[in-house]
């Protein structure tokens, strides 16, 4: 679930799922990534919003500030390394935990 | 105020320089294979929690490297960097980064805050050293 939601900022404004998605709507060219990156953005901000929102109920101090800076804007390209960098910790945790499972 | 104004556009034009700057999808794996060493590397040293803020830590000087390079023969501009980058030690070292999961979106809003507060530093240092050279006397060359 976290890999999912971090990976999100990995996804381009152009080419690749973005324009899938413009093509499923009926869409080609420069107008299915147009489409196609504002619903990648629509998702992003939501799933934001959802953690966001479920950080309203944490009053630590790491929750308020999770919460604070999920409204916040950011540039795309540090979301995109924040993306990969947290998606492959999240990998490293993963194996980590099946490893001390064996 | 136009000094103030004129740092105002510089930060406002350097973000959205720093916007446009997108990595190639291998790019982005490059970088986390290359992490996932590391990683078990801090791991082993039992300090995981402090990977993540040290990657992002160099990912945001980078990026402003990457948006000022217009600047990379100005001798200031790496003494900034130098300076910017030993700041970033206590802080990396000193705040208490949890292990637990933090969406990968609140991490680059940090970020983000970091590069605007580092952009704006060196436009007010670039502002200074532009004011020096225009206020000097002429060598006499």
């Amino acid at each position: 679930m976290s890999v999912g939601i971090d990976s999100i900022g990995l996804i381009p404004e152009a080419g690749g799922i973005a324009r899938v998605i413009g093509h499923q709507a009926g869409y080609v060219g420069v107008v299915a990534d147009q489409l196609g990156s504002k619903v990648v953005g629509a998702v992003g901000a939501s799933t934001g919003a959802v953690n966001g929102l479920a950080g309203l109920g944490d009053t630590s101090a790491d929750g308020l500030i999770s919460t604070g800076l999920t409204v916040a804007g950011f540039v795309p390209g540090l979301g995109q390394v924040a993306a990969g960098l947290s998606v492959f910790h999240d990998v490293y945790l993963t194996a980590r935990a099946i490893g001390q499972c064996h | 105020m136009p000094l103030a104004k004129e740092i105002k556009n510089d930060v406002k034009n350097d973000i959205k320089a720093a916007k446009k700057i997108w990595l190639p999808w291998w790019g982005v794996l490059c970088l986390g294979i290359v992490s996932l060493p590391l990683y078990w590397l801090f791991d082993h040293f039992g300090r995981l929690n402090l990977a993540l803020p040290t990657f992002n830590c160099i990912a945001v000087l980078g990026f402003v490297i990457a948006v000022k390079r217009n600047l990379r023969r100005h001798a200031w501009f790496w003494g900034i960097m130098a300076i910017l980058a030993t700041l970033h030690v206590p802080l990396i070292l000193f705040v208490p980064w949890t292990t637990k999961w933090v969406p990968a979106l609140a991490i680059a809003a940090i970020d983000s805050g970091d590069l605007i507060v580092m952009l704006t530093i060196l436009s007010v240092v670039g502002k200074f050293m532009e004011g020096q050279k225009t206020a000097a006397p002429d060598s006499g060359h």
